[in-house]
């Protein structure tokens, strides 16, 4: 049995008062008033020594009202109702296997710690280990036996800590999730650094109600080291571990030079005058030393300095080597290989979709339109536009180009498909729909007269008004909701009829379509604007919600197939399709048949990966998580209170209801540090979970789990009230106690 | 004397009587809520006239005495007309008791009075002397309202306004227990007061010595007073009862006495019916009936009782 809050035990000293109270109190007799003595005969007034316990029943509800009340607020955890109170255990072993173990003696420490707990345990008690870190991996299944974990622990030795960062709301719950299925009561210990930063958000998240017991073995290193420097260091005198974190990115401009910004990161927790960390840093490339700087960072503090290498190395897609010139503790975040990304405006073309004879249109594109778009497209030095090539006799997108403008023709079939066949190449495409040709002698839309913006006289049923922009999907990427369309009126745009599959994105006020989004295929993207863009069909050209427009398409066909600049170890990466992925040893990680299906992709070690495709070589910065940088410990409050959160009744009773299912789904196996593929692999825990869940040790015992966990609830908390009513009857009727006042 | 029973509908006597049973059986805890003694003792008195079925006149005779030559003065009501018409010569009727009776109240208002639970014995003695009081107004007698404890406290002299029962009523009222009980020096300097023949009646627990009781009682007596005792008594003082040793503090003297439980259950129990008994003796010495009046019973039922002993011949 444990407690929620022991220390409510110590109300049981009170016990005594009680007792003291009935054995030696009221020594002098009880006084009477009476109308005379004159019948009276007196007696020796008692002795007090020669006194007995009065009013046993009175006492004995009193003592047992106190110790229920004292039981209640101390939380008692019974494992189990009945005999299998005594049953044995299922001892589950959590072992922090993220990056901070890397720190000297850290992992080492951990390891002989559960190795002793183990080989305490019988050889075939029940035991399972699980490797944690951002999630959690079952190394031994919880229904296997102390030796087999013991044997389990020597290939995790082997392999050492990952480069994932801790989080101990995730190995809770998994840990709780385990108990809910497990059939024996399950005492969990888990070994870690205590990382301050690997505390959830909220503390709840540590409660793990299904546990009978937790215990937490702090392996940072630092117990017996005296704190060092002023007294107001951590409370309970431990001294964190220094250390400091590179990161850095570095741009060019002109491709010849670089500007580099490091921001060092120091380790929180040092005590309070503790002199800063000093370091140097290099900038290298290809073991030739480019540029270095000197930094002091406090504690916890982050510092941003800017270095300029006048010349890069001639040679293709440079990369630089930033790092410590000394490592400290943990060298993994103290050197950084970034891309020197260049800082040019996106190139689109700009022409007119090949209709089916490879013609470049009809040739009809008013000159006003191609002028503004591209000064749309240019605003901000945002893109340049190139025009189409000529290729095979045929009008095409400059190769390297990832994006264009086509006018489509909204008739021309061919000239529709050679926009789809563009998109199909992986380049993304902004179709701007002409009008049909009127035949001769017939009125059409797009017709000229007097009116409009330019002097066109609209097809807008006569009233020259035009329409508003009515229905916008606000949901979209595109964020179109953001862009003030109030002044943009639409006096004949484009007919067109959405297909099916088609996404209408913005409408007019009378629903006619003017921006679709069509599926095509691929990770290219295309759009269909229902306005021909020369200033008479509508205002839009003219309005500044057209360079929004522009720039907010560049913005999401940018995204299409862009990689972030750097993620974190663990971060699952979105991948456009036919890509192969290089670690930073250059080793392709993707199987031939997985390169075309795999769509996301989950780096589980630092360093600089290339994505490769049809557009070329992509650099992936991957960085260790900066919270797992900081090596500042728990304080012992906060350590306690983690291990005191088992079968309570606190919010994190909760988190028990997480199904197993989601919790196995978290969890990856990461027991080998070597980037894999998340793609659609299976979980071992899920099979864990059910190994846990068919076994048939005490299986009744699960039925009463339930109510077993709150059963000072249902049982002591009645229980009380019927002894302190009881005990108000009693008094009442012996003391002759007048509770009411009177 | 067979009551003569009014003549009215079945089911209007029978709601009647049953009200006039609730009424009487009032027990003293209903009495206590009253608050008004005035509105005791109507309560009490027309419990007692119910149950009686007829009026009471302790001490009020119509018998006729002797007939006395009529003078100048004498109320022409009182003629004998027909010794008149026979023998021509006017003679007027004269009657025991022609003068109305004197109803002198002695109520102890000592210290050991206040002891009773939920009422007190004091105001039992109260609602008593009240009920008293207004049966004597009702039939016109003088009234005389005396307490006491150590010595004569309050007196009320006799008197047959129409204020006397207000007045006797007041007094009661106001009456709070005092400090010990000299019994006999009460009754001798109330003997002093009282000269015109009439009922005594006390009201007191009688914690006193059977023989000054009687002594007190004779000067009464032999000045030709009717005298009646009530003696008020709480059950917790007939028989006490204690789970375990315990000191009982006399009210009057203030003084502990560690008493055993045992005790109680029996010797305190034969010395009190002994001393009951005594003061029993020394009431019938002296012609007067003992009646005790408990608190935890109706009170019209002992009023009753007392008027039923009166109407036997019994003082």
């Amino acid at each position: 049995m444990s407690f929620v809050a022991p220390a409510f035990l110590a109300g049981l000293a009170f016990l005594a008062l009680p007792w003291l109270l009935h054995r030696f109190a009221d020594e002098a007799p009880e006084v009477r008033p009476f109308p005379t003595d004159r019948f009276l005969e007196a007696v020796p007034p008692p002795v007090s020594r020669t006194r007995r316990l009065r009013h046993r029943a009175l006492l004995a509800l009193r003592l047992l009202a106190l110790a229920a009340l004292c039981l209640l607020f101390a939380g008692p955890l019974l494992d189990r109702f009945g005999p299998s109170a005594n049953a044995e255990r299922l001892h589950l072993y959590a072992l922090d296997t993220s990056w901070s173990m890397r720190a000297p003696g850290r992992f080492e420490r951990a390891l002989d710690a559960l190795r002793s707990r183990l080989r305490a345990l019988p050889a075939d008690a029940a035991a399972g280990v699980v490797a944690f870190a951002d999630r959690t991996v079952t190394l031994t299944p919880a229904d296997g036996t102390a030796s087999d974990a013991l044997g389990a622990l020597d290939g995790l030795a082997r392999t050492g800590p990952g480069y994932g960062r801790a989080d101990y709301g995730e190995v809770m719950r998994r840990l709780d999730g385990l108990a809910a299925t497990a059939p024996l009561p399950v005492e969990a210990v888990v070994f870690t650094d205590v990382q301050a930063s690997g505390l959830p958000a909220r503390s709840a998240e540590l409660l793990a109600p299904r546990l009978t017991s937790l215990e937490v073995v702090r392996v940072d290193g630092s117990a017996d080291e005296p704190a060092a420097g002023p007294p107001d260091g951590p409370s309970d005198g431990r001294r964190p571990v220094p250390n400091a974190r590179l990161d850095a990115e570095a741009t060019s401009v002109d491709g010849v030079g670089a500007r580099i910004v490091v921001r060092v990161t120091g380790s929180g927790g040092m005590p309070a005058g503790t002199d800063p960390v000093r370091r140097r840093i290099t900038v290298s490339s290809g073991g030739e030393v480019l540029a270095d700087l000197d930094v002091a960072v406090p504690s916890g503090a982050t510092l941003e300095r800017t270095l300029d290498v006048p010349a890069l190395p001639p040679v293709e897609d440079p990369a630089l080597d930033i790092a410590f010139e000394v490592p400290d503790a943990l060298p993994d975040d103290d050197a950084v290989r970034v891309p020197v990304r260049e800082v040019r405006p996106v190139e689109v073309a700009l022409g007119t979709a090949a209709g089916s004879d490879g013609s470049s249109g009809r040739g009809d594109v008013s000159e006003a339109a191609a002028t503004f778009l591209g000064t749309a497209l240019e605003t901000d030095g945002r893109a340049r536009v190139e025009p189409l090539v000529e290729r095979s006799g045929a009008a095409t997108v400059p190769a390297g180009v990832a994006h264009a403008v086509l006018f489509v023709p909204v008739d021309d079939a061919a000239a529709m498909a050679g926009a789809v066949r563009t998109v199909e190449r992986g380049i993304d495409v902004l179709a701007v729909l002409l009008p049909a040709v009127a035949p001769p002698g017939t009125a059409t839309g797009g017709g000229a007269g007097a009116g409009g913006a330019l002097g066109r006289e609209g097809t807008d049923a006569g009233t020259g008004e035009g329409e508003g922009v009515g229905r916008v999907d606000e949901a979209h990427p595109l964020a179109l909701g953001d862009i003030d369309w109030y002044d943009v009126r639409f006096y004949s745009p484009t007919p067109f009829a959405p297909a099916d599959g088609d996404a209408v994105l913005m409408e007019t006020e009378r629903g006619a379509p003017l921006l679709v989004e069509r599926p095509v295929g691929g990770n290219a993207r295309l759009l269909l604007l229902a306005d021909p863009l020369d200033g008479e069909a509508s205002d839009l050209p003219f309005a500044p919600a057209f360079v929004d427009l522009v720039g907010a398409t560049l913005d999401w066909f940018g995204a299409s197939g862009a990689l972030p600049a750097s993620v974190r170890v663990g971060e699952s990466v979105p991948l456009p399709a036919n890509v192969q992925v290089l670690d930073p040893d250059g080793d392709a990680l993707l199987a031939l048949g997985d390169a075309a299906a795999a769509s996301t992709f989950v780096p589980e070690r630092p360093g600089l990966y290339r994505v490769v495709d049809g557009r070329g070589e992509r650099s992936l910065v991957v960085l260790i998580d900066a919270r797992e940088s900081d090596l500042a410990p728990m304080d012992g409050a906060a350590v306690s209170g983690w291990s005191r959160g088992t079968r309570g009744s606190g919010p994190g009773a909760d988190g028990g209801d997480r199904s197993d299912a989601n919790a196995a789904d978290a969890a990856t196996d990461t027991a080998t540090p070597t980037a894999s593929v998340r793609a659609d692999d299976p979980s071992p825990d899920a099979d864990a979970s059910a190994a846990i869940a068919d076994t048939s040790r005490g299986a009744s015992s699960v039925a009463a789990d339930a109510p077993a966990r709150l059963w000072h609830l249902y049982v002591l908390l009645p229980l009380a009230a019927l002894l302190l009513f009881g005990e108000t009857l009693l008094a009442n009727r012996r003391l002759d106690v007048r509770r009411d006042g009177s | 004397m067979t009551p003569t029973p009014t003549r009215t509908p079945a089911g209007s006597a029978t709601r009647a009587n049953a009200a006039a049973d609730a009424v009487r059986l009032l027990r003293p805890e209903v009495l206590a809520r009253l608050g008004s003694l005035e509105l005791v003792a109507k309560t009490v008195v027309d419990g007692v006239l119910t149950g009686l079925h007829r009026s009471p006149h302790f001490g009020h005779s119509q018998e006729f005495a002797e007939y006395r030559a009529y003078g100048d003065g004498d109320d022409l009501r009182f003629v004998d007309w027909n010794v008149y018409a026979r023998t021509g010569r006017a003679y007027v009727k004269r009657f025991h008791g022609d003068t109305s009776m004197q109803l002198t109240l002695l109520v102890d208002a000592s210290a050991s009075m206040d002891f009773g639970d939920p009422v007190s014995k004091l105001d039992v003695a109260r609602w008593l002397a009240a009920s008293l009081a207004w049966l004597a107004r009702r039939q016109r007698d003088a009234l005389s309202v005396a307490t006491f404890d150590e010595t004569l406290r309050e007196f009320q002299p006799p008197s047959t306004r129409p204020d006397a029962l207000p007045r006797a009523l007041g007094l009661l009222q106001r009456t709070v227990p005092g400090a010990g009980t000299d019994l006999v020096a009460a009754l001798a300097s109330l003997r002093a007061t009282v000269r015109r023949r009439g009922l005594v009646a006390l009201v007191s627990d009688l914690y006193a010595d059977p023989d000054d009781v009687l002594a007190g009682l004779q000067a009464f007596a032999h000045a030709g007073h009717d005298v009646a005792v009530f003696r008020v008594l709480d059950p917790g003082e007939i028989e006490p009862r204690l789970a375990r040793t315990a000191a009982l503090r006399d009210l009057e003297k203030g003084e502990d006495v560690v008493v055993d439980p045992a005790f109680l259950e029996r010797g305190y129990r034969e010395r009190f019916r002994a001393h009951h008994e005594a003061l029993d003796t020394a009431c019938r010495r002296v012609g007067a009936t003992l009646v005790t009046v408990r608190t935890d019973e109706p009170l019209d039922a002992a009023l009753q009782a007392w008027l039923r002993v009166r109407e036997r011949g019994g003082r």
